[in-house]
C-alpha cells in the first residue's frame, strides 16, 4: 500500500505547472502562426476536450485506483498493445522534458547567459531533474508545493500590473475574423487538444492521491480550469501589448511582454525585472520537465518491472544523460520550434488516447482483475 | 533508519533549491572591465561611392567618468565637477547594422555589451527601410532590451554624441534632464520605447513622432527642438515645441502634459497641463473617406495670471479663460492637422480608430485619402488657479 501524500489542491497546482511549464515560451508563437490574431480564442475552444480528458483519466483512476499507467495498461489492452501505447506516452513525455529544458536553455542563452553553451544550461537543469527523480515523486510534489509561495504572487503581479501600467490596448484584438481559426483547422484542433494535457500526470501520480477517487476529478478539473486562465493571459496579453502582426514576429512573445510591461528597476546589473521573473519561471519549467521526465522514466520502469518499488537509480541517470545528448540535436531555437510542432501532434495523440483507454476500460469490466 | 530517511529528504530538498538557484550557468565569465557597456546607439545613413550604408555610432561610458561608473545605468544624483563624464564614441558603417557592429568589435577592447542600452538616436537621413531592418536586427539578434528610449535628430548622430556638457553632465543624464524639465516646462519631450516604435511601424496603426534633439551652444549643448514626424518610416518634417505637446496629447491619448501658452485680451497667459485625455471616434464619411471626432479633456492650472486680479471665490474669469484656451487649442490642432496632412503623416494616430471602425480600409488605403479626412476637434479645459487657495 502506497503512502497517500498528494491532496487535491496539491495535485491541481501540479497540473497547472505541468500544463504551463515552458509552453508559455513557445505556445503563443505556435498559436499565432496557426490561428493569427484570433489565437486568444484557442484556449477557450480547448476547454471541452480538456474536461473530457480529465474525466477519462479520473475514470481510469477509479478503475485502477492503486496503479500507474505502466502497471494497468498490459491488463487493459494486452502486452503488445500496451508497449505501443505506453511508448506513445513515453515519447510525448520525453519530448516534453527535452523541449522544456531546451527551450528554456535557449531563452537564457539568448538573454541573460549569452556566453554559456546551451548544452551546459541543459545539463545543469537536467542534473536537478535527475536528482529530484532519484528522490521520488514525493520530493517532486513537495518542491512543487514550495513553489506556490514563490511563483504564484509573481504570476499574479505580472498579469495585474499591465492593467495598472496602461500598456494594454484591447483594440489590438480587433477585427475578429473567424476565417483565421478555420484556415488550418487540423492544426488548431491539435493545438487545442494538446494544450491542457496536465491532467495526464494523474496517470502516474494517481496512486498517491489522498483520498483517491473523486479527488482525481476535482484536481483534474480545477487544475485544467486554472490553466485556462494562465494560457489566456500568456497568449492574449502579448497581443494586447504588441498588436498584430508585431506579436507574431517575436521569438518569445510572452517573455517579451514581461519585459516591456515590467516596472523599471535601478538594480544594476539586474536592470530588467523580467530577468527576475525568468528565474521564477525557470522553477516552473523545471517542475514540469521533472514531471515529464519522471512520468516517462516511471512508465518505462513499470513496463519492464511492474512490481518494483522504485526506479533503478542508474536507469534514471542514464535517461538523463540520453536526454542531454538528444538536446544537442536541436541547432538553435528554430529547430526546437519545429520539433514542438511535432510534439503537439504527439500531445494530441496521447490526449485522445486517454478517452479511448477509458472507453476500453468501460467496455471491459473484467480488465481490472488479475493483478 | 527513519531519521536517516528524513535527513536524506531534507538534504535532497535543500540541494534541489540550491542547485535551482545557483546553477544558472557561468561560462567564459568576463570581468566588468573587459566589457564595453553601450548606453546609446545612433543610426545614420552614409552616402558612399558604393551606395548607401548604415552608419552605427555607439556611445560607451568609460571608466573614470561618472557615466562609466554607472555604465549607462541611468545616472545618479549628479556629477562631481572634478570628475567629468568620459565617453567613447565608436563609429562604423556597413551594409547593415550587423556588419557595422562586427566591424566595430575589433575597435573595442573586450566585449560590446548591449544589455545596458538606454537610448537609440535616429538621424534625419536614415533610409526608411534601413530603420525598420536595423530595429529588427537590434531587437532580435543583439540581445538589446526592447525598452531603450528613442529620439530623432536633424543632425548627424555621431556629431550629437560628441556634445560635451560644460557642467560635466553625461549625455544620457542630459537627455533624462531634458525630459524631466520638459514636464514642468513645455512638456513636448517624450521618448517612446523602441518596442512602441516598432509596434507602430510594423502594425501600421498610425505614424510615429519622435522628439528631435539637436546640438546647441547653450546649456548642456543639447536641446529639444520639437517633434520629428514621419510618413511611415520616412522623415516628413519637424513641428515646434507647442505643436509637439498637443500632438503627443492626441497621439498618446493619455499624456501627462506640459506648459501651454495662449493669448487673451492682448495678454500672454500660461497654463500647465497636468493631464490630458483624448478620445478619438471614427465614422464612415462620404466617398469612403472616414470622418473623425477628437475629444480632448485637459486638466490644467493657470500659471501666470497675466496681471489679472482673479477673485478667489468667483470663477467667472477662469470660465472665460477655459473657453479661450480650449478654442486656442482647437485652432492650433486644426492648423497642425493641415500640416500633417500636407506631409501625409498620421502622427496623430487617427488610423488606430479607423482600422477598427472600417476594417476593410488598409493603412495604405487610409494614407491615400488621409489628406481629405475631416477631423472635428473638441477640446474642453478644466482650469484652476495656482496658489494656496484654488
Amino acid at each position: 500500500m502506497r503512502e497517500p501524500y498528494l491532496s487535491w489542491p496539491e495535485a491541481a497546482w501540479l497540473i497547472v505547472q505541468y500544463s504551463v511549464c515552458a509552453n508559455y515560451l513557445f505556445m503563443p508563437q505556435l498559436l499565432y502562426s496557426i490561428s493569427g490574431r484570433l489565437s486568444w480564442a484557442v484556449p477557450i475552444i480547448a476547454i471541452p476536450p480538456a474536461i473530457a480528458g480529465a474525466w477519462a483519466v479520473y475514470y481510469l483512476h477509479t478503475r485502477f485506483p492503486g496503479e500507474r499507467l505502466g502497471q494497468f495498461l498490459p491488463r487493459l489492452v494486452g502486452r503488445p498493445l500496451s508497449i505501443a501505447i505506453a511508448g506513445l506516452y513515453i515519447l510525448f513525455w520525453i519530448g516534453g522534458s527535452v523541449t522544456n529544458v531546451t527551450v528554456f536553455a535557449h531563452y537564457l542563452s539568448d538573454t541573460i547567459l549569452q556566453f554559456t553553451p546551451v548544452t551546459v544550461l541543459v545539463a545543469t537543469n537536467m542534473l536537478i531533474i535527475v536528482l529530484v527523480s532519484l528522490s521520488g515523486l514525493k520530493t517532486l510534489v513537495r518542491v512543487n508545493d514550495a513553489l506556490l509561495f514563490i511563483v504564484a504572487p509573481f504570476l499574479l503581479f505580472t498579469w495585474l500590473w499591465p492593467f495598472v501600467a496602461s500598456r494594454l490596448d484591447f483594440s489590438n484584438l480587433l477585427p475578429v475574423e473567424l476565417s483565421e481559426l478555420t484556415s488550418d483547422p487540423l492544426r488548431v484542433a491539435m493545438a487545442a487538444v494538446t494544450m491542457y494535457h496536465g491532467y495526464l500526470i494523474l496517470l502516474i501520480a494517481g496512486p498517491a492521491l489522498n483520498p483517491s477517487g473523486l479527488t482525481a476529478l476535482t484536481a483534474g478539473a480545477l487544475g485544467t480550469l486554472l490553466s485556462v486562465f494562465v494560457f489566456l493571459a500568456f497568449i492574449t496579453m502579448p497581443l494586447l501589448a504588441f498588436g498584430w502582426p508585431y506579436a507574431n514576429l517575436l521569438t518569445y512573445p510572452a517573455a517579451s511582454f514581461l519585459e516591456v510591461v515590467a516596472p523599471k528597476t535601478g538594480l544594476f546589473p539586474i536592470r530588467r525585472f523580467d530577468f527576475v521573473l525568468t528565474v521564477f519561471f525557470r522553477y516552473i519549467m523545471i517542475v514540469a520537465a521533472m514531471s515529464y521526465f519522471y512520468s516517462a522514466a516511471q512508465t518505462m520502469s513499470d513496463l519492464v518491472s511492474p512490481a518494483a518499488k522504485r526506479m533503478h537509480p542508474w536507469f534514471v541517470v542514464t535517461l538523463g544523460i540520453v536526454l542531454v545528448m538528444l538536446s544537442t540535436l536541436f541547432k538553435g531555437i528554430r529547430t526546437v520550434m519545429e520539433f514542438t510542432s511535432m510534439w503537439v501532434i504527439l500531445g494530441a495523440s496521447v490526449a485522445v488516447m486517454a478517452p479511448i483507454l477509458a472507453l476500453v476500460a468501460f467496455l471491459r469490466p473484467d480488465a481490472g482483475h488479475g493483478r | 533508519m527513519c531519521g536517516c530517511d528524513v535527513l536524506r529528504k531534507i538534504a535532497a530538498l535543500a540541494s534541489t533549491f540550491l542547485l535551482m538557484t545557483m546553477t544558472a550557468g557561468c561560462w567564459d565569465a568576463l570581468d566588468i572591465d573587459k566589457r564595453a557597456f553601450v548606453s546609446v546607439i545612433g543610426l545614420d545613413l552614409l552616402d558612399t561611392d558604393s551606395g548607401d550604408r548604415v552608419q552605427v555610432s555607439l556611445l560607451i561610458p568609460t571608466l573614470g567618468g561618472a557615466g562609466g561608473g554607472g555604465a549607462g545605468g541611468g545616472g545618479g544624483a549628479g556629477t562631481p565637477e572634478t570628475m567629468p563624464a568620459k565617453v567613447l564614441v565608436v563609429e562604423e558603417s556597413g551594409a547593415n547594422v550587423e556588419e557595422a557592429v562586427e566591424n566595430m568589435r575589433a575597435m573595442v577592447g573586450g566585449v560590446l555589451d548591449f544589455s545596458t542600452v538606454q537610448y537609440v538616436a535616429i538621424g534625419k537621413s536614415v533610409n526608411p527601410d534601413d530603420l525598420v531592418s536595423a530595429m529588427h536586427t537590434l531587437h532580435f539578434t543583439r540581445f538589446i532590451p526592447m525598452t531603450p528610449l528613442m529620439f530623432a535628430t536633424e543632425q548627424k548622430v555621431s556629431d550629437l554624441f560628441h556634445a560635451e556638457s560644460p557642467s560635466g553632465r553625461g549625455f544620457t543624464d542630459t537627455l533624462d534632464a531634458i525630459q524631466a524639465q520638459s514636464r514642468i516646462g513645455l512638456g513636448h519631450v517624450h521618448y517612446p520605447q523602441s518596442w512602441e516604435i516598432m509596434t507602430s511601424l510594423v502594425n501600421k496603426a498610425g505614424d510615429i513622432a519622435l522628439t528631435a534633439i539637436d546640438r546647441t551652444d547653450k546649456g548642456d549643448e543639447l536641446q529639444a527642438v520639437g517633434a520629428a514626424v514621419y510618413d511611415g518610416t520616412k522623415y516628413a518634417g519637424l513641428v515646434g515645441p507647442i505643436d509637439a505637446l498637443i500632438l503627443y496629447c492626441v497621439a498618446h491619448r493619455r499624456y501627462p502634459g506640459g506648459t501651454y501658452p495662449f493669448a487673451y485680451e492682448g495678454r500672454e497667459l500660461l497654463m500647465r497641463i497636468v493631464g490630458a485625455r483624448t478620445s478619438v471616434k471614427a465614422n464612415r464619411g462620404g466617398d469612403d473617406v472616414p470622418s473623425l471626432t477628437v475629444g480632448i479633456r485637459v486638466n490644467a492650472a493657470l500659471m501666470d495670471s497675466g496681471g489679472y486680479r482673479l477673485p478667489l471665490l468667483n470663477r467667472k474669469k477662469l470660465d472665460e479663460l477655459e473657453q479661450v484656451a480650449a478654442r486656442d487649442m482647437e485652432d492650433r490642432l486644426g492648423r497642425l492637422l493641415e500640416r500633417l496632412q500636407g506631409w501625409n503623416s498620421d502622427a496623430m494616430r487617427l488610423y488606430h480608430e479607423v482600422r477598427v471602425r472600417m476594417p476593410e480600409m488598409s493603412y495604405e488605403d487610409f494614407k491615400e485619402v488621409y489628406p481629405r479626412v475631416e477631423v472635428d476637434f473638441d477640446v474642453s479645459v478644466l482650469l484652476v488657479r495656482t496658489g494656496l487657495l484654488r
